[in-house]
């Protein structure tokens, strides 16, 4: 039953799309509405059946609960194969509620497909590059927030059980939603001896007495009961672990990290995206968005993981500080000197063990909540904007109810579409800025060029072919850590040539004096550490032989590029 | 059963002989191995159970061979003992020896074992790295065995292209010299057998390049420098784990072995103790933890949001003792036990890398009848070296430091050092300054001191005066210094000792016990692209294990040891359950919880790094209410030897009502009792 009124929430949504659509927009997808998990994989299905030569849809693997995790792949075969060219990761949703960040995953797949030959940035992204997008690390954690009384917050976790508590239980003691509307809020109780008082701005609200005061009430926290009768309450809920917490740079174990897991990638949905980008060498930049905070976050995660190298701290840079431009009010990060300490988390080990210029994004919207626009946001303002602007339904109001153990008591407050996620009138504008930030980060990606080639005529059948490679763009084929730390291969230039025999390779020293080094052996295979970003190489080689040759430049993340000439 | 907490009685076993058949015919390899597994588990199925646990990434079997009599509870929940072997792949006498132990249990499974059998379980893995024996065993390098996965060291297009060959047929893969004019080696003046880097300012002038015996199969100039395989398994799990270094894997956890081993652990909690064989020894070589982390720092500022919330000054400095106590005092504190652990955590100290001084107690325990044990049996040589504390990545260690139970590993054989000669009586030596007190050290007086740091080689980094301060001032003690003085000399490489180089030691003892000894000598050969080189030096695996007429006598009492630990696990009975009456209808229940195991039933780091979780005691009544006290009661720990936790109830109830409490642990059993009011 629960299936079949899925389908026919999908099919409705297909044909209301259908019905409103811009006659140039093939997958007429709304973007002011949330998807759960099925509705994400049926849009991604339009994306793929609608955009065949475009892209291909896979799952990587099954979550904990057995669910797909589906990928959708962009790129143009027709411009060259995916291995040749740099490719950009862009997940979403590693903790279960924070869902928008799969919609800014659908919105980039669906903006760069639908504008494909339309707006020339977007056809040349998508012919020179790839993209790898999933916009649901955690489909158990989605699920279980769009079927689940829920809070905003939780749960970030999956779904596997975990005895949170140490009891030999599991999952034994969840929150209950007492009032039955969909949402765990919150509990207190009328109590004279209590440290809270109502509000006198907002009866809704309650405000800390002051010393010698009397008080009111009491806070209970969250809705539920001793499911479990050990005299605590809500003290084993689902899962009990952080996805993002589990990844193998710079991992601690829980006692030090908590959520960590057993050990690096113990949690199927990790490991699966493991699996996947370990096959993919080509990946250079990844964006993972989450809420809330308004954040652009990079590496280190801890003061205890190996320092960025000056070079790669300048390519986050120019990224992260576009990143503030093109979304008002999120702050660029560095996570455990500005944020808080991660241990083993997703772009740490993207970063340092793959070597990808990565960025968590923290989505967040609420400062137009700022009514007294004094930079923050309080309840008082929260509930302003709610009753002014969404006409109430972010807030349940104070109901009386009776509990098994406090009694007479009230349940209320925010409901869980609260907090988190934002209004249907603010969502486009969000997923907009987000996605053609990811967009502008995956233009970073290295765009290799021959700036000038060269072939100098020696006499008695030898040349000397001089190339200038260029990188157009900000990040190197090579993290300066990937260097430094021999992750993944070097940059390979060659010369060759049916009749020609390659005697010397190398860089150029000074262009001006002429002087070179060249490779000490085997100069057949000329090995670069890295083409650095908005930077040239100067190659030199030593040929002899006639007729043509192919110069080729090829790197593991940073794409392959060749060009013919004639040695005459 | 009731089990003798105090005594320590070297086993009656030594008696019984191993079977002898095994290493009549030398080692076993990694086939045999297998075929010995299943013989044993075909002819004992009441007892043993032959699992494999996962695959290496070669895709063989790496087993576990559970040994568990008939008993109360079943065999996955009972305290076990784990005595894993071959970490390395190389260390073949360690194989044998879990093998023994499997053999040595069932051998007196109806006799001396019959009780252990009944209420622990013993988890057995021969060769925890199969593809390292298998590779140590086929063309074997000097290097640390590694598992197949490819690692494309070099960062070219290909992976695994270019290994080491056997080029000159001798059977041996072993090193290659030729002249340079850029060659930094020499043959070492005290034994020309061996190379050593030449030492500029000693006047020596460097002469030969060595590279391992091989050719350059891709062609980039450089020979075997992307070697087959892998990743060196004992490197590979997360604690300490060193990124970026050879061998070590990619990432914590990152190979199939790592992750079977860890998947078995955490799927069976009741593992109480591990025991390794391999390459490592923690019981000789007792270790608080690495040299540089071993202690918490002396004085710490507490960071501001920290401070605003304990109200106490961010800019002043505090020992952990003291913060400890600040924190106690706090509301989050109430019912927690805060130790020294948790407080470096939550000022953000990182991982603890020492063993908790309570734990260490224990540790110091089994170190000693460790001892005695090697001294009384002999055979051990008592010249046998220092070595370091278990490695970075190790298992070991992540047993202790992230599973939480006791750890300990021992490689049972090393070549025996040659006898030192006596110092001179009159003359300090380290092994005095261990016991010595600080009155008789500063007695010695400044000139003694003086030679004595003079023979460690320390001059010039630290005077006598300045040791005489430190001692006078208690920054240091004797004992420390000599502890000190040790760890150096452990980690000292041996080429920067004086005198006869330590292969010399390997050659020296392989001349006499290996047949045809442990060195090749130098042979010319004619190199495809160095031209003239000679190849020769140390042959592989030469030390690694002894001669295997040796291996039974080094086994038998090792082996005895290792399972006696068994007997000692902790072991919970929920002990003197009684009611009294109150009056009006209310009555007092009281129970106590007793550990008859000589461990506690959680080490302090295991409840620090929560991987140890509580023992749970339930309450269940009816035919009455609860009037104080819980349904579920958590104890951390409780010490062995006979140590208990009380607990108490009020009820009321009418006659007849029952009350049935229950105890449950992961590594310590279980029990159930049941009350009736009277």
């Amino acid at each position: 039953m629960k299936k079949l009124l899925i389908c026919a929430a999908v099919f409705s949504i297909v044909f209301v799309s259908l019905a409103t659509a811009a006659d140039d927009v093939k997958v007429p997808l709304r973007f002011n509405r949330w998807y759960n998990y099925d509705e994400l994989t049926a849009a991604m299905r339009q994306l793929h059946q609608a955009f065949p030569n475009l892209t291909r849809l896979e799952s990587i693997g099954k979550s904990y609960q057995g669910r797909d995790m589906w990928l959708l792949t962009i790129a143009n075969p027709k411009t060259g194969a995916e291995k040749g060219k740099p490719a950009m990761w862009v997940d979403g949703n590693i903790h279960g509620n924070e869902i928008q960040a799969s919609e800014v995953c659908l919105y980039l797949s669906w903006y760069l497909l639908e504008n494909y030959g339309k707006i020339d940035r977007v056809t040349a992204i998508v012919d020179r590059a790839v993209f790898h997008i999933l916009p649901s690390v955690n489909p158990d954690g989605r699920a279980w927030f769009f079927d689940q009384p829920n809070t905003a917050s939780s749960s970030r976790s999956g779904q596997k059980p975990v005895d949170d508590d140490l009891d030999g239980f599991f999952d034994e003691d969840p929150p209950d939603d007492l009032d039955g509307n969909g949402s765990i809020t919150m509990m207190r109780k009328r109590d004279p001896n209590g440290d809270m008082k109502t509000d006198p701005e907002d009866p809704r609200l309650m405000i800390p007495v002051k010393p010698g005061e009397k008080g009111e009430w009491i806070l209970l926290g969250q809705e539920g009961i001793d499911n479990d009768g050990d005299g605590r309450i809500n003290e084993d809920g689902p899962g009990g672990y952080d996805l993002n917490r589990n990844w193998g740079y710079g991992w601690m174990p829980n006692y030090v990290q908590n959520g960590a897991g057993d050990f690096p990638f113990s949690h199927a949905e990790p490991r699966n995206i493991r699996d996947f980008m370990v096959k993919h060498p080509n990946i250079i930049g990844a964006q993972s968005f989450h809420n809330s905070g308004g954040m652009i976050l990079r590496g280190p995660g801890a003061s205890s993981e190996l320092p960025f190298n000056l070079s790669d701290i300048r390519v986050y840079d120019s990224i992260g500080k576009r990143g503030e431009e093109m979304l008002p009010f999120y702050r660029y990060m560095i996570i455990w000197k500005d944020l808080y300490t991660v241990y083993g988390g997703s772009i740490n080990w993207m970063y340092g063990c793959l070597g990808a210029f990565a960025f968590t994004n923290e989505l967040d919207y609420d400062e137009l909540e700022d009514t007294d626009r004094d930079g923050k946001v309080d309840d008082r303002e929260r509930l302003k904007f709610d009753d002014y602007l969404r006409l109430g339904v972010g807030y349940q109001e104070w109901q009386p109810a009776k509990h098994p153990l406090y009694g007479d008591i009230e349940i209320g407050g925010w409901t869980k579409y609260t907090g988190r996620t934002y209004a249907t009138f603010q969502r486009e504008e969000m997923l907009h800025r987000n996605a053609l930030f990811a967009l502008y980060h995956a233009e970073s990606m290295p765009l290799l060029a021959f700036q000038d080639t060269k072939v100098e005529k020696l006499g008695g059948g030898l040349f000397r072919v001089n190339v200038i490679v260029e990188n157009r763009a900000a990040i190197p084929t090579r993290s300066a850590f990937a260097v430094q730390h021999k992750i993944g291969r070097a940059d390979l230039a060659r010369v060759t040539g049916a009749s020609v025999t390659v005697l010397q390779a190398g860089t150029v020293d000074d262009p001006f004096l002429g002087t070179a080094s060249y490779q000490e052996k085997d100069p057949a295979r000329l090995w670069i550490d890295a083409a650095p970003g908005y930077g040239i190489l100067r190659l030199q080689w030593l040929v002899s032989g006639s007729g043509q040759v192919t110069i080729s430049y090829d790197s593991e993340k940073g794409g392959r590029i060749e060009k013919v000439l004639e040695l005459k | 059963m009731r089990i003798r907490s105090g005594g320590w009685v070297l086993p009656a076993l030594l008696l019984v002989a191993l079977p002898v058949w095994a290493l009549a015919q030398g080692y076993s390899d990694y086939a045999t191995i297998g075929t010995r597994l299943q013989t044993i588990a075909r002819e004992n199925p009441t007892i043993v159970t032959l699992s494999t646990i996962g695959k290496s990434a070669g895709g063989r079997d790496i087993w576990v061979v559970r040994v568990a009599g008939a008993g109360a509870v079943e065999p996955d929940r009972r305290p076990a003992l784990f005595i894993g072997a071959n970490i390395e792949g190389n260390r073949l006498l360690a194989s044998e020896a879990a093998v023994a132990a499997i053999d040595h249990l069932l051998a007196n499974a109806a006799g001396d074992f019959k009780g252990v059998l009944a209420s622990n379980t013993f988890y057995i893995a021969p060769v925890l790295n199969p593809d390292g024996m298998v590779a140590a065993l086929g063309s074997p390098t000097a290097d640390e065995p590694r598992n197949t996965t490819a690692i494309n060291e070099d960062g070219d297009l290909t992976a695994d292209e270019d290994g080491p060959e056997d080029l000159n047929g001798d059977g041996f893969v072993t090193v290659m010299r030729y002249k340079h004019p850029e060659g930094t080696f020499i043959t070492h003046p005290e034994d020309p057998r061996v190379m050593k880097q030449a030492d500029g300012f000693l006047g020596e002038i460097g002469q030969f390049r060595i590279v391992s015996e091989g050719i350059d199969n891709d062609g980039d100039g450089q020979i075997n420098e992307d070697a087959a395989g892998g990743v060196v398994i004992n490197r590979n799990f997360p604690h300490d784990f060193q990124y970026f270094t050879p061998g070590a894997g990619p990432w914590p956890a990152s190979e199939p072995e790592t992750i079977a081993l860890l998947e078995f652990f955490f799927s069976h909690r009741n593992i109480a103790l591990v025991y390794s064989f391999g390459s490592e020894n923690n019981l000789l070589n007792l270790q608080r933890g690495k040299q540089a982390q071993a202690a918490l720092p002396a004085k710490v500022k507490i960071p501001n949001r920290f401070a605003r919330f304990l109200g106490i000054d961010p800019e002043r400095e505090f020992t952990i003792k003291e913060v400890v106590a600040m924190v106690r005092n706090t509301p989050f504190a109430r019912g927690v036990d805060v130790t020294e652990e948790q407080v470096a955590l939550m000022l953000g100290m990182g991982p603890v890398m020492s063993l908790n001084g309570d734990d260490y107690r224990y540790y110091e325990e089994i170190s000693k009848r460790y001892k005695e044990m090697v001294k009384e049996t002999k055979v051990d040589d008592e010249a046998r070296k220092p070595k370091p504390v278990l490695g970075d990545g190790s298992f070991a260690s992540w047993v202790y430091y992230h599973y939480g139970v006791p750890s300990f590993s021992v490689d049972i054989w090393a070549v025996p050092a040659p006898r030192e000669e006596k110092p001179k009586e009159e003359g300090l030596t380290v092994e005095k300054l261990k016991s010595m007190s600080k009155d008789d050290f500063l007695a010695l007086g400044e000139e003694k001191i003086a030679a004595f740091i003079k023979a460690q080689g320390m001059e010039g980094r630290v005077s006598a005066t300045m040791v005489i301060n430190m001692v006078q001032g208690g920054q240091t003690t004797p004992a420390q210094m000599a502890q000190m003085i040790e760890a150096r000399a452990g980690a000292q490489k041996p080429a920067d000792k004086k005198g006869k180089p330590e292969e010399s030691t390997l050659l020296d003892w392989a001349e006499k016990n290996v047949p045809g000894g442990g060195f090749i000598a130098w042979t010319p050969f004619k190199h495809p692209t160095l031209g003239d080189v000679e190849i020769g030096g140390v042959k592989p695996m030469v030390g690694i294990n002894p001669p295997v007429a040796e291996a039974e006598k080094i086994i038998a009492p090792n082996v005895a040891f290792a399972v006696k630990l068994a007997e000692q696990l902790p072991r919970i009975e929920i002990a003197d359950a009684n009611v009294t009456a109150l009056g009006a209808g209310l009555y007092e229940v009281e129970a106590w919880v007793v550990n008859h195991g000589w461990w506690p039933t959680a080490l302090r780091h295991g409840i620090t790094n929560r991987a140890v979780p509580p023992i749970v005691v339930k309450f269940e009544m009816q035919g009455g209410e609860l009037l104080n006290g819980q349904v579920i009661n958590r104890i951390p720990t409780i010490a062995g030897h006979g140590r208990s936790q009380k607990l108490t109830w009020i009820v009321r109830g009418a006659k007849g009502a029952k009350i049935a409490l229950s105890a449950d642990s992961a590594k310590s059993g279980a029990d159930a009792e049941t009350l009736v009011l009277p």
